[in-house]
């Protein structure tokens, strides 16, 4: 398997096991999710963020006009916004928004693969995506996990 | 929302020392009774209806969002990690009460050493590094 299809299967079995609990969260809120702002399902994103991963200057933006960084920003806030709200919902005493984001950041693939993209981007010679890594990519408050800070 | 002892010093400052334009007491135009008037809230919150388009970085644009729409259409595409905060305020065991303000107890960030990497490598080597060698 290459790079990318063991980052695509890592992400794939997360979603496959946190969708349960997105659903349940989703029924707690009389189905509402910040889930949705890419169009695109959490299967078509996870494929996208692991090629992304691998040969980032290899991928098209999915999304007419817009810029490639900005089309993998917007699906990766998609997918954040989906293993939150899984995690609302798990009885595991992630009570806090902040044990949530430090899960996320620091216990799954998704983050580490987040991380590893903001290190990269941090010193790609391109002022959209230079901009984005410093101020959109990784929250301040989990920064300690990135190379740069 | 982040709190501001948790952002940087160089960001902290900046909105501490931020200009904020005065107005004075001229209203921008005649108040009329609030029974007779149409309100509108504003927000930079990046809110919008699903399948509207995500607003972008420096956009100046807005999205309308009517008084009967459905609150399961909303959406934010606000373009900072930040506001992740939102989705959750803060358990009450992280924060406390002192002389009628809150305050935020400190973050306890657990200290890691920054790991090397290969300039040259795209970013999954070092992502699938840190996920499987636990």
């Amino acid at each position: 398997m290459s790079d990318a299809d063991v980052l695509h299967e890592a992400l794939l079995q997360e979603v496959a096991l946190l969708r349960p609990w997105y659903e349940q969260s989703r029924q707690n809120r009389k189905g509402c999710s910040a889930f949705g702002i890419s169009e695109k399902t959490p299967e078509d994103i996870v494929r996208f963020l692991a090629n992304f991963a691998v040969t980032p200057q290899d991928i098209e933006s999915p999304y007419h006009d817009t810029h490639v960084i900005v089309a993998f920003k917007r699906m990766a806030d998609d997918l954040r916004y989906f293993y939150t709200e899984a995690a609302i919902a798990r009885p595991d005493g992630r009570g806090s928004d902040l044990e949530i984001a430090n899960w996320l950041w620091t216990d799954t693939t998704l983050g580490a693969l987040l991380v590893a993209v903001r290190d990269w981007a941090m010193e790609f010679d391109d002022p959209i995506t230079l901009e984005l890594a410093q101020n959109a990519m990784v929250p301040f408050h989990q920064r300690h996990h990135t190379k740069h800070g | 929302m982040v709190k501001l002892s948790e952002l940087p010093a160089q960001h902290r400052d900046r909105y501490f020392n931020a200009e904020i334009l005065d107005f004075g007491e001229t209203p921008r135009a005649p108040a009329r009774p609030l029974s007779e008037s149409r309100i509108c809230v504003l927000s930079t919150a990046g809110l919008h209806l699903r399948g509207d388009a995500p607003f972008v970085g420096y956009a100046t644009d807005y999205r309308t969002i009517p008084r009967g729409a459905d609150m399961d259409d909303l959406v934010m595409s606000h373009l900072s990690t930040n506001f992740d905060r939102a989705v959750r305020s803060g358990h009450p065991t992280k924060w406390r009460f002192s002389g009628g303000c809150l305050r935020i107890a400190p973050m306890r960030h657990r200290a890691r050493r920054p790991r090397q990497s290969n300039p040259r490598a795209g970013p999954a080597r070092s992502a699938l590094h840190h996920r499987f060698s636990r």
